[in-house]
């Protein structure tokens, strides 16, 4: 892994950057401040005589502060462009410092036929996500990307009109399945089938069926995590004692996880981590912001020695990605 | 209506008991499938050791006696029925002797070196991980069995089948629970 100082970088290639977005960002706020008191008097001129001739004093100063708020919260965010730029001007910068072969894009993401391959979770309806990122950690390929996967569910509502007609209608609802960050990496290990990993105890197996639970050795990973595997063998070939030991320093770490083992690759499914490489806008653009997502993506990355992936002394070797760089 | 009452009891009370019988019959198999993947993965290892020799013949012909004595377990052990304690014995041997040949290795920078060497200890760790693993298995599949075996309604069924306990696999040597030396190895070569 390409080790560079952090203040060379904040020194050299960042600094002109940083100052250009931190120039950008007050105008921002400037723009916002502005837009606040031009609609703030549009909701003081038009919206509140237009309801209190309608609706009354006081349902007028609720419509009222409701609008407010609304411009607020949409008024909060920080600009499209000024956050893409950002992504787009640091992180590659700070990612090439963590990896080799390093290919960063915001607004793309895993793919849907990653995510279900990965059996971590059903197959979605609605799929999208960003900050897509992928390189070669020491000896393993990686990939990883925010991902909001979401299931779309018929509903059927029974609605009562004003004159007393019941009539059933159908709604349709979306569901998160999951949103978070999804990691992606080349396993060191040869494997055939596949391997799922799940928060929750595996204790709670049914009586009869559930012949795919695996029963691990040690009895706090067992009360922590459930093992399903279409070989037993297989599993305990990849989860080995040491194994079960970094996934509970890793939960202890991330908190929930799931994590599986399929298709020659290691996935794991982190819920949160929305928008992590965003700087907040309420502050300036600088080294402390900067050296936080750093450490944000670090930790990320990290995934690769957290489960010693580098270690590569069996038939597998090391990343195609990598050897291509070594040669 | 009581008559069918009666008849669905019974009905229920004979599917209850070809579930447990089923499910005593299910894990003997499970322990006789993991006894039979640890055997596979031993095969695995037998295979590669004739190959691990022809490798390091050329390099290593100081260590002539190390080979041969390799060479001749694993031509005993296939012979050996599987679980004999024969064979469990001599596949701790084989396990120490390849842990050896690979520590003696250290000492030949153009061995270590060669692809083909390195792609054999790459096979050789696997096969080793593998073993380990479906040992592993076994034990589990063990403690299912013998755990059914000894609650009630399954130890009914296990006795009129007349199952028994079966044995965890356990380390046979004492030594082979000791972390492998490379110091100690070297040590017990010059004094022979």
């Amino acid at each position: 892994m390409p080790q560079i100082d952090m203040d060379s970088l904040l020194n050299g290639p960042l600094e002109g950057a940083l100052k250009q977005l931190e120039t950008r960002r007050i105008k921002a706020l400037e723009n916002r401040v502005l837009l606040r008191i031009v609609l703030g008097i549009v909701v003081a001129i038009f919206i509140i005589p237009f309801s209190i001739k309608s609706f009354g004093f006081l349902v007028s100063l609720f419509i009222a502060a409701g609008f407010l708020l609304i411009v607020w919260l949409c008024t909060s965010r920080i600009p499209k462009d000024l956050l893409y730029s950002f992504k787009m001007e640091v992180v590659p910068v700070l990612l090439r410092t963590l990896a080799d072969s390093t290919f960063y894009e915001p607004t793309r993401y895993i793919s849907e036929a990653e995510f279900k391959e990965s059996r971590l979770y059903q197959a979605p309806d609605i799929y999208d996500g960003m900050d897509y990122m992928e390189g070669v950690a020491g000896k393993t390929h990686f990939r990883c990307s925010y991902v909001h996967a979401q299931e779309e569910r018929e509903e059927t509502v029974t609605v009562t009109d004003s004159d007393g007609n019941t009539r059933i209608r159908t709604e349709t609802h979306r569901y998160t399945i999951f949103a978070g960050l999804f990691f992606s990496a080349d396993c060191n290990k040869y494997f055939h089938g596949y391997t799922v990993i799940t928060p929750g105890s595996g204790s709670d197996r049914p009586l009869f069926g559930g012949r795919s639970l695996v029963t691990m050795e040690n009895p706090a990973f067992n009360r922590e995590f459930a093992v399903k595997s279409s070989d037993q063998v297989e599993a305990r070939f990849l989860i080995t004692p040491a194994m079960m030991e970094r996934l509970m320093e890793l939960k202890r770490r991330f908190g929930a996880f799931r994590l599986s083992f399929t298709n020659g690759h290691i996935r794991i499914a982190l819920p949160g981590w929305y928008n992590y490489l965003a700087p907040d806008i309420k502050r300036p653009i600088d080294r402390s912001q900067v050296k936080m997502i750093y450490k944000k993506l670090a930790t990320v990355i990290g995934i690769v020695e957290d489960l010693d992936l580098n270690t590569r002394i069996w038939t597998k070797g090391i990343s195609p990605e990598r050897e291509a760089i070594n040669q | 209506m009581i008559d069918f009452l009666i008849a669905a009891a019974m009905a229920a009370v004979i599917i209850w008991i070809v579930a447990v019988f089923n499910s005593v019959i299910r894990r003997k198999n499970m322990v006789e499938n993991a006894f039979a993947s640890i055997d596979a993965m031993l095969k695995r290892r037998y295979d590669l050791i004739p190959n691990l020799i022809d490798c390091v013949n050329q390099y290593m012909s100081y260590e002539r006696g190390l080979m041969e004595r390799l060479t001749e377990w694993r031509t005993e052990v296939v012979n050996l029925s599987p679980g004999s304690p024969e064979k469990q014995s001599l596949d701790g041997r084989i396990e120490d002797g390849i842990r050896s040949l690979f520590a003696v290795a250290e000492g030949y920078p153009s061995l270590k070196a060669s692809d083909n060497f390195l792609q054999l200890q790459g096979a050789l760790n696997e096969v080793e991980d593998q073993i380990a693993a479906a040992r592993r298995a076994f034990n589990a599949a063990v403690t299912d069995y013998n755990n059914a075996l000894q609650t009630f309604p399954w130890c009914v069924a296990a006795g009129i089948l007349g199952y028994e306990e079966k044995k965890w696999f356990e380390v046979g040597d004492e030594n082979e629970r000791e972390p492998f030396s490379v110091k100690e190895y070297f040590k017990t070569a010059e004094g022979k």
